[in-house]
Protein backbone atom coordinates (compact mmCIF):
# COMPACT_ATOMS: atom_id res chain seq x y z
CA UNK A 1 0.00 0.00 0.00
CA UNK A 2 1.09 3.52 -0.76
CA UNK A 3 -0.10 6.93 0.28
CA UNK A 4 -1.40 9.07 -2.58
CA UNK A 5 -2.34 12.71 -2.30
CA UNK A 6 -4.11 15.58 -4.00
CA UNK A 7 -1.82 18.18 -2.56
CA UNK A 8 -0.86 19.71 -5.88
CA UNK A 9 -4.51 19.98 -6.91
CA UNK A 10 -5.36 21.51 -3.53
CA UNK A 11 -2.59 24.11 -3.94
CA UNK A 12 -3.87 25.13 -7.35
CA UNK A 13 -7.44 25.30 -6.10
CA UNK A 14 -6.24 27.53 -3.27
CA UNK A 15 -5.14 30.49 -5.43
CA UNK A 16 -2.18 28.54 -6.81
CA UNK A 17 -0.29 28.88 -3.56
CA UNK A 18 3.39 28.06 -3.99
CA UNK A 19 5.13 25.17 -2.27
CA UNK A 20 7.32 27.69 -0.46
CA UNK A 21 4.33 29.63 0.90
CA UNK A 22 2.51 26.46 1.94
CA UNK A 23 5.66 25.17 3.61
CA UNK A 24 6.00 28.39 5.61
CA UNK A 25 2.35 28.21 6.72
CA UNK A 26 2.51 24.63 7.98
CA UNK A 27 6.05 25.02 9.37
CA UNK A 28 8.11 22.72 7.15
CA UNK A 29 10.61 23.17 4.34
CA UNK A 30 9.70 23.45 0.66
CA UNK A 31 11.56 20.20 0.07
CA UNK A 32 9.15 18.42 2.43
CA UNK A 33 6.09 19.66 0.51
CA UNK A 34 7.76 18.64 -2.77
CA UNK A 35 8.52 15.15 -1.41
CA UNK A 36 4.96 14.69 -0.14
CA UNK A 37 3.52 15.76 -3.51
CA UNK A 38 5.75 13.27 -5.30
CA UNK A 39 4.74 10.54 -2.85
CA UNK A 40 8.32 10.07 -1.66
CA UNK A 41 7.66 11.11 1.91
CA UNK A 42 4.76 10.14 4.16
CA UNK A 43 3.82 13.06 6.41
CA UNK A 44 3.09 12.71 10.10
CA UNK A 45 -0.51 12.82 11.32
CA UNK A 46 0.14 16.29 12.70
CA UNK A 47 1.36 17.62 9.37
CA UNK A 48 -1.50 15.95 7.49
CA UNK A 49 -3.97 17.61 9.87
CA UNK A 50 -2.24 20.96 9.49
CA UNK A 51 -2.50 20.68 5.70
CA UNK A 52 -6.15 19.62 5.90
CA UNK A 53 -6.92 22.54 8.21
CA UNK A 54 -5.23 25.01 5.89
CA UNK A 55 -7.12 23.77 2.82
CA UNK A 56 -10.33 23.53 4.86
CA UNK A 57 -10.76 19.90 3.82
CA UNK A 58 -10.72 16.56 5.60
CA UNK A 59 -7.49 14.54 5.65
CA UNK A 60 -9.16 11.93 3.41
CA UNK A 61 -9.83 14.61 0.79
CA UNK A 62 -6.11 15.24 0.51
CA UNK A 63 -4.59 11.85 1.26
CA UNK A 64 -5.77 8.46 0.09
CA UNK A 65 -4.50 4.89 0.04
CA UNK A 66 -3.25 3.35 -3.19
CA UNK A 67 -3.86 -0.35 -2.87
CA UNK A 68 -1.03 -2.62 -3.91
CA UNK A 69 -1.95 -4.60 -7.06
CA UNK A 70 -0.58 -7.82 -5.56
CA UNK A 71 -2.56 -7.30 -2.38
CA UNK A 72 -5.76 -6.87 -4.41
CA UNK A 73 -5.24 -10.27 -6.06
CA UNK B 1 58.33 20.93 23.10
CA UNK B 2 55.65 23.01 21.46
CA UNK B 3 56.36 24.31 18.00
CA UNK B 4 55.28 27.76 16.84
CA UNK B 5 52.61 26.27 14.57
CA UNK B 6 51.21 24.24 17.46
CA UNK B 7 51.09 27.37 19.65
CA UNK B 8 49.30 29.35 16.93
CA UNK B 9 46.76 26.57 16.38
CA UNK B 10 46.13 26.23 20.12
CA UNK B 11 45.69 29.99 20.51
CA UNK B 12 43.32 30.07 17.54
CA UNK B 13 41.26 27.21 18.99
CA UNK B 14 41.10 28.75 22.47
CA UNK B 15 40.09 32.11 20.99
CA UNK B 16 37.40 30.44 18.86
CA UNK B 17 35.99 28.48 21.80
CA UNK B 18 35.96 31.53 24.08
CA UNK B 19 34.42 33.77 21.39
CA UNK B 20 31.77 31.16 20.54
CA UNK B 21 30.93 30.69 24.23
CA UNK B 22 30.70 34.45 24.76
CA UNK B 23 28.44 34.94 21.74
CA UNK B 24 26.29 31.96 22.78
CA UNK B 25 25.75 33.72 26.11
CA UNK B 26 25.39 37.24 24.73
CA UNK B 27 23.40 36.98 21.49
CA UNK B 28 20.08 35.73 22.94
CA UNK B 29 19.99 38.90 25.04
CA UNK B 30 20.29 41.24 22.06
CA UNK B 31 17.81 42.42 19.44
CA UNK B 32 19.68 40.32 16.90
CA UNK B 33 18.12 37.20 18.41
CA UNK B 34 14.86 37.51 16.46
CA UNK B 35 16.77 37.19 13.18
CA UNK B 36 18.16 33.78 14.14
CA UNK B 37 16.03 31.03 12.72
CA UNK B 38 16.42 27.66 11.09
CA UNK B 39 15.73 27.38 7.39
CA UNK B 40 16.36 25.10 4.44
CA UNK B 41 19.49 26.98 3.36
CA UNK B 42 21.11 26.66 6.78
CA UNK B 43 20.37 22.93 6.80
CA UNK B 44 21.97 22.50 3.37
CA UNK B 45 24.96 24.71 4.24
CA UNK B 46 25.53 22.73 7.47
CA UNK B 47 25.75 19.49 5.53
CA UNK B 48 27.98 20.99 2.83
CA UNK B 49 30.34 22.27 5.55
CA UNK B 50 30.25 18.81 7.16
CA UNK B 51 31.23 17.27 3.83
CA UNK B 52 34.05 19.76 3.26
CA UNK B 53 35.39 19.26 6.80
CA UNK B 54 35.19 15.49 6.32
CA UNK B 55 37.05 15.54 2.99
CA UNK B 56 39.72 17.97 4.20
CA UNK B 57 40.13 15.95 7.41
CA UNK B 58 40.58 12.68 5.53
CA UNK B 59 43.06 14.21 3.09
CA UNK B 60 45.12 15.69 5.94
CA UNK B 61 44.88 12.42 7.91
CA UNK B 62 46.36 10.46 5.02
CA UNK B 63 48.91 13.08 3.93
CA UNK B 64 50.16 14.17 7.37
CA UNK B 65 49.29 11.35 9.79
CA UNK B 66 52.11 12.38 12.14
CA UNK B 67 50.79 15.94 12.53
CA UNK B 68 47.01 15.65 12.58
CA UNK B 69 46.82 14.92 16.31
CA UNK B 70 50.14 16.35 17.51
CA UNK B 71 49.51 19.79 16.04
CA UNK B 72 45.77 19.74 16.87
CA UNK B 73 45.03 19.97 13.16
CA UNK B 74 41.92 17.80 13.40
CA UNK B 75 40.34 20.19 15.92
CA UNK B 76 41.12 23.09 13.61
CA UNK B 77 39.58 21.31 10.62
CA UNK B 78 36.39 20.47 12.48
CA UNK B 79 36.00 24.02 13.86
CA UNK B 80 33.71 25.35 11.04
CA UNK B 81 31.31 22.43 11.57
CA UNK B 82 31.47 22.86 15.35
CA UNK B 83 30.67 26.57 14.98
CA UNK B 84 27.66 25.92 12.79
CA UNK B 85 26.49 23.31 15.30
CA UNK B 86 26.81 25.94 18.06
CA UNK B 87 24.69 28.21 15.87
CA UNK B 88 22.03 25.46 15.75
CA UNK B 89 22.16 25.24 19.57
CA UNK B 90 21.85 29.02 19.72
CA UNK B 91 18.69 28.89 17.59
CA UNK B 92 17.29 26.16 19.86
CA UNK B 93 18.04 28.32 22.90
CA UNK B 94 16.48 31.45 21.41
CA UNK B 95 13.38 29.62 20.15
CA UNK B 96 13.17 27.60 23.39
CA UNK B 97 12.55 24.58 21.19
CA UNK B 98 14.87 21.68 20.40
CA UNK B 99 12.82 20.68 17.34
CA UNK B 100 14.21 23.14 14.83
CA UNK B 101 14.39 20.75 11.90
CA UNK B 102 11.20 19.63 10.19
CA UNK B 103 10.00 16.03 10.12
CA UNK B 104 11.53 15.20 6.74
CA UNK B 105 14.91 16.57 7.79
CA UNK B 106 14.65 14.60 11.02
CA UNK B 107 13.75 11.44 9.07
CA UNK B 108 16.63 12.03 6.61
CA UNK B 109 19.11 12.51 9.46
CA UNK B 110 17.93 9.29 11.12
CA UNK B 111 18.39 7.35 7.88
CA UNK B 112 21.76 9.02 7.32
CA UNK B 113 22.77 7.89 10.83
CA UNK B 114 21.93 4.29 9.94
CA UNK B 115 23.85 4.54 6.65
CA UNK B 116 26.84 6.03 8.49
CA UNK B 117 26.81 3.25 11.07
CA UNK B 118 26.71 0.61 8.36
CA UNK B 119 29.47 2.36 6.39
CA UNK B 120 31.74 2.80 9.41
CA UNK B 121 32.20 -0.97 9.76
CA UNK B 122 33.99 -1.59 6.40
CA UNK B 123 35.78 1.75 6.84
CA UNK B 124 37.25 0.57 10.13
CA UNK B 125 38.10 -2.83 8.60
CA UNK B 126 40.20 -0.94 6.04
CA UNK B 127 41.89 0.96 8.89
CA UNK B 128 42.52 -2.34 10.69
CA UNK B 129 44.21 -3.72 7.55
CA UNK B 130 46.37 -0.58 7.30
CA UNK B 131 47.37 -0.96 10.98
CA UNK B 132 47.99 -4.68 10.55
CA UNK B 133 50.36 -3.99 7.65
CA UNK B 134 52.07 -1.26 9.71
CA UNK B 135 51.16 1.48 7.23
CA UNK B 136 49.61 3.45 10.10
CA UNK B 137 50.26 3.41 13.82
CA UNK B 138 49.33 5.40 16.90
CA UNK B 139 45.98 7.06 17.49
CA UNK B 140 45.42 7.96 13.80
CA UNK B 141 42.31 5.76 13.73
CA UNK B 142 40.40 8.38 15.68
CA UNK B 143 40.56 11.33 13.22
CA UNK B 144 40.05 8.82 10.39
CA UNK B 145 36.89 7.44 12.02
CA UNK B 146 35.69 10.92 12.95
CA UNK B 147 36.09 12.40 9.47
CA UNK B 148 34.70 9.33 7.70
CA UNK B 149 31.53 9.45 9.81
CA UNK B 150 31.25 13.23 9.38
CA UNK B 151 31.62 12.95 5.61
CA UNK B 152 29.24 10.02 5.18
CA UNK B 153 26.63 11.45 7.54
CA UNK B 154 26.66 14.91 5.94
CA UNK B 155 26.71 13.58 2.38
CA UNK B 156 23.91 11.06 2.95
CA UNK B 157 21.77 13.59 4.85
CA UNK B 158 22.14 16.06 1.99
CA UNK B 159 21.48 13.41 -0.64
CA UNK B 160 18.36 12.10 1.10
CA UNK B 161 17.07 15.61 1.73
CA UNK B 162 17.56 16.76 -1.86
CA UNK B 163 16.09 13.56 -3.28
CA UNK B 164 12.48 14.69 -3.51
Amino acid sequence: MKLGNNLRRCRFDKDEISQQALAAIVGVTRQTILSIEKGKFVPSTLLALKLAKFFNKSVEDIFYIIEDEKAEK
Amino acid sequence: METTIEKIIKLLLVFTVVAAGFLYWLLPKTKLARHFKMNETLFIVTNIIGMICGIVGLVVTFLFPQFIIELHLWELIVTPFALIYIYWRLIMRIRKNTEIVDEKQDYNMTRAGAITMAFSIPAMVIMFILYYNRIFNGPIWFPYYFFVTLLVFSASTLFLFRKA
